[in-house]
């Protein structure tokens, strides 16, 4: 199951840390995404707690990043607590309102984790949600 | 006979050789390794393109003890020159790894910094400053040092020590006949004690076991323990020993102990940072701590350490050179800064509170713990700052005060002020529990909206009278004693209407605003009685603000937390205490109440904060008690969330509501801490309307009060414009 959410998260990390649409946003977060990247990398090397508190310190240093809720959010699922997995998708999705692909990475994570839940019917909606970011994205 | 008494005599000698053998390894197997837990603030992340100002990271130096030196050559320097700082950090070991020392150059450059290390490269990693000392947490007899293993002493201070204090140290066994000889006779020339010939070990015994007394029995006693320490322990061992327990002064009831205090306590440096001369004064203050304090006795200090560095060069410890670029060279002693047991005795204690469910007393006062924790001391002073301002404008009313600031994102706790000095012991932030007042209006509403209204519903304002279940009637009054006829909910929360209000609550059900109370942050049992809609029931400024802190966080509900992490004396994690967020108000929900909260900042009864040019963007809500026994103020943005009280602690009137007292605490502190700004943009499925003076939805195009809907609750559609149409057609009429 571990190994199912690092392909999951490896798969969806591919994509880009910052918001390529807002220049300003992505020259403050340059502290943050270091954090990101040491964050992932420790993830990556199955170091959960290391990954945890690189991403807690990255969000000190920049809360509004969406990119990192989604991080926290697929730690929890590899951590073994989807019920806060969801909560960090749902919180990240407040700072995702320009980033259609982050959108769809947090909505497929919080499916994942409603299904973990056996919540079919919201996991059913989350995935909805996921497949029309994805539509939309350019 | 004689044999038997022989006898007797071995097995008594024996027998008290074993006691002073059980007695000493006893001791110091417990002695050693005793030291305080530090506790410490909430660290500075660097990394080029920070937004950081000047003034708030020269706090932090400061306060971290570096020296302003006019060329930056070591670990703990720095300066600043035309705009640019040069500062050789010190390198640290936080919980979750090593942070190196490291030189880098900071140039202010429109608002942010730019970074660079000592290869000119950008510094792009966030790296960290050493955490800010707080405190410390103590056994009864305080006995303060940073205890340093073996390998983390230089080579120098080892060598340097021997050369001075025992040159024979490794060849010995514990005591030295030659040395001991030597003594006796100089001792009985001069008629009285005037060498001692003790080697490090029997010094180690004296200070451990024996005082400073010295007669010939205690000397016997000191030499047997040595020669049994030395069979039992090896060499390195005891030299760690002694270099971790040799006292170095002492400060009321904190006595100061081993070379690692005192490195940091006289040149604010780690010991591996001290040049030959620094080394050299510590190792000559062991003579008299107190006689060569190189801050109150600088020429004696000065003149022992020279002689220190001259038997050094004799020594071959250090050479020609090194020898003089020390000697004659200025002490360099820090000043003294204000030494007390913590500077931040509100925040400490309650940590010391925190860690007492999870560690025993003897652990957390002797095992060296080291304690990572959310306070930010600048926040913290600032707060104490804006609470000391606001005594001495109303010096002649006897005011306490209390505040407290919670970082909206991880809920970690950063500033508490609840004392007025070290020693008081009531800590108001946790423990004055007041009527909150109009502070609970906010939950009132919420779950008025949450049941159907919107801002523009209306709702009567006059007269009210409820009968209780006692039979009594309770008449509630507003605070100008007048009616305002119908009013909508944004008007009669932002004006703080009470008899609106109580109207409301037992229309929407006193059970669902308690619900929403607890699902806010409420742990306490509250008992929903009517005038519990006014806020007649007690809660403390640290339980207030746990209630705000969701609506400043988008609606999610975050443990408060004031540590990050523990660890033990060598650094390994102990525990930590991860993020946990749960959502407890939606989205659209949570946006319309912070932005009536951000209304009463711009048109309420906190209006005074939109004077400022960030304040108009914050949200806040003000809090009176009867008789303003209480000024209450929350205020946040999407940053921060801080709670302000201000009351007598005989509970006596003090005269100041929310807005007169409060408020301005709150107005003096934000002008130094940035708390964020609320959002402005509605959420999907919230739009943002004019309507009228009485509630009525405005046709577009019409100017009126704009007020934030639910796209499916939305008020009753206006026919025509509203007043500001109304004035200008009235003058359009004039204009050909």
């Amino acid at each position: 199951m571990k190994n199912f959410f690092m392909v999951l998260f490896i798969g969806l990390s591919g994509c880009s840390f910052v918001e390529k649409d807002n220049i300003e946003e992505v020259k403050l977060q340059a502290g943050a995404d270091y954090l990101l990247q040491e964050a992932s990398e420790a993830m990556a090397q199955g170091n959960l707690k290391q990954a945890e508190w690189k991403l807690e310190r990255a969000l000190r240093l920049n809360p509004r990043h969406g990119e990192i809720y989604f991080f926290l959010a697929t730690l929890r699922m590899q951590q073994n607590s989807p019920e806060d997995a969801v909560e960090f998708a749902s919180k990240g999705l407040r700072f995702a309102s320009n980033n259609l692909d982050l959108q769809y990475r947090l909505w497929v994570i919080s499916a994942v984790a409603l299904q973990r839940l056996g919540d079919e019917e919201k996991s059913s909606q989350a995935r909805i949600r996921a497949q029309r970011a994805r539509q939309q994205s350019p | 006979m004689l044999k038997i008494w022989g006898v007797v005599g071995v097995v008594a000698l024996a027998a008290w050789v074993y006691h002073l053998n059980v007695t000493l390894v006893t001791a110091f197997e417990g002695k050693k390794f005793t030291q305080p837990s530090r506790v410490y603030g909430r660290p500075l992340d660097i990394y080029d393109g920070i937004k950081l100002e000047k003034d708030r990271l020269l706090f932090e130096i400061n306060r971290l003890g570096y020296t302003h030196n006019s060329k930056v050559v070591a670990p703990g320097e720095f300066n600043l020159q035309n705009g640019r700082l040069r500062i050789w950090t010190r390198g640290f070991r936080f919980w979750d790894g090593q942070e190196e020392s490291v030189l880098l150059t900071m140039e202010w450059d429109a608002g942010v910094v730019r970074v660079k290390g000592e290869d000119g490269e950008s510094i792009k990693s966030p790296l960290r400053l050493e955490p800010i000392d707080i405190g410390g947490i103590y056994p009864a007899a305080i006995e303060d040092r940073i205890l340093l293993p073996y390998g983390d002493f230089p080579q120098l201070a080892i060598d340097g020590l021997l050369a001075v204090e025992d040159h024979a140290f490794f060849d010995h066994f514990g005591v030295r006949p030659t040395s001991i000889g030597r003594a006796l006779l100089a001792n009985i020339r001069a008629g009285r004690i005037v060498q001692g010939g003790s080697t490090i070990t029997q010094q180690l015994v004296k200070n451990f076991f024996l005082g400073s007394q010295q007669t010939l029995s205690r000397k016997v006693v000191e030499a047997l323990m040595a020669l049994l320490l030395e069979l039992q322990y090896d060499k390195e061992e005891i030299l760690e020993t002694y270099l971790n327990q040799v006292y170095f002064g002492q400060n009321g009831r904190r006595a100061f102990h081993g070379f690692g205090l005192a490195s940091q306590r006289f040149f604010a440096k780690e010991l591996k940072d001290l040049r030959p001369q620094e080394m050299a004064t510590l190792v000559g203050m062991l003579k008299g701590p107190g006689y060569y304090n190189p801050r109150t006795r600088p020429e004696r200090a000065q003149k022992r350490r020279d002689e220190v560095l001259a038997i050094w060069l004799k020594a071959g410890v250090i050479d020609t050179m090194a020898y003089s670029e020390a000697i004659g060279t200025p002490l360099r002693a820090k000043p003294r800064a204000k030494l007390t047991l913590s500077k931040y005795p509100d925040f400490v204690e309650m940590v010391k509170q925190e860690l007492m469910h999870q560690y025993d007393a003897a652990s957390l006062a002797g095992s060296g713990y080291r304690i990572f924790t959310t306070l930010d001391p600048y926040l913290q002073e600032k707060a104490r700052q804006s609470l000391t301002d606001q005594y001495s404008t109303y010096a002649s009313r006897s005011l306490s005060g209390a505040l407290i600031t919670l970082d909206a994102f991880d809920g970690g706790i950063l500033s508490l002020v609840g004392k007025h000095l070290e020693g008081d012991s009531f800590n108001r932030a946790l423990e004055a529990r007041r009527p909150v007042g109009s502070l609970v209006k906010p939950f009132v509403y919420m779950t008025a909206l949450e049941k159907g209204r919107h801002w523009a519903s209306l709702v009567s304002d006059e007269d009210i009278e409820v009968t209780l279940d006692d039979g009594s009637l309770w008449v509630p009054d507003n605070f100008d004693k007048k009616s305002h006829g119908d009013v909508m909910l944004i008007d009669a929360l932002s004006r703080s209407y009470n008899k609106a209000t109580v109207r409301l609550g037992l229309d929407v059900g006193l059970s669902s605003v308690v619900e929403n109370l607890y699902k806010l942050g409420v742990d306490e049992e509250l008992r929903p009685y009517p005038s519990l809609l006014l806020g007649a029931f007690e809660m403390t400024p640290f339980e207030v603000a746990k209630m705000y802190q969701p609506f400043a966080s988008d609606g999610f509900r975050i443990p408060v937390k004031s540590i990050l992490a523990v660890t033990d004396s060598d650094g390994d994690i102990l525990s930590s205490y991860p993020l946990k967020i749960v959502k407890v108000v939606s989205e659209g929900l949570n946006f319309q109440v912070v932005s009536a909260l951000n209304r009463v900042v711009r048109k309420g009864t906190a209006r005074a904060l939109s004077y400022s040019a960030e304040g108009r963007f914050l949200a806040g809500k003000t809090g009176t008690s009867q008789n303003e026994r209480d000024s209450w103020f929350v205020g946040f943005g999407d940053k921060k969330v801080s709670v302000v009280w201000l009351g007598n602690d005989d509970n006596k009137s003090i005269g100041l509501t929310g807005a007169s007292g409060a408020l301005r605490v709150f107005g003096t502190y934000s002008r130094f801490v940035d708390h964020g700004r609320v959002e402005e943009r509605p959420p999907k499925g919230y739009v943002l309307k004019a309507i009228d003076e009485n509630g009525g939805l405005l046709p577009s195009g019409c100017t009126g009060e704009v007020l934030v809907f639910a796209e499916d609750v939305l008020p009753e559609p206006s026919s025509q414009c509203g007043k500001i149409e109304r004035v200008i057609n009235w003058w359009k009429k004039f204009i050909p």
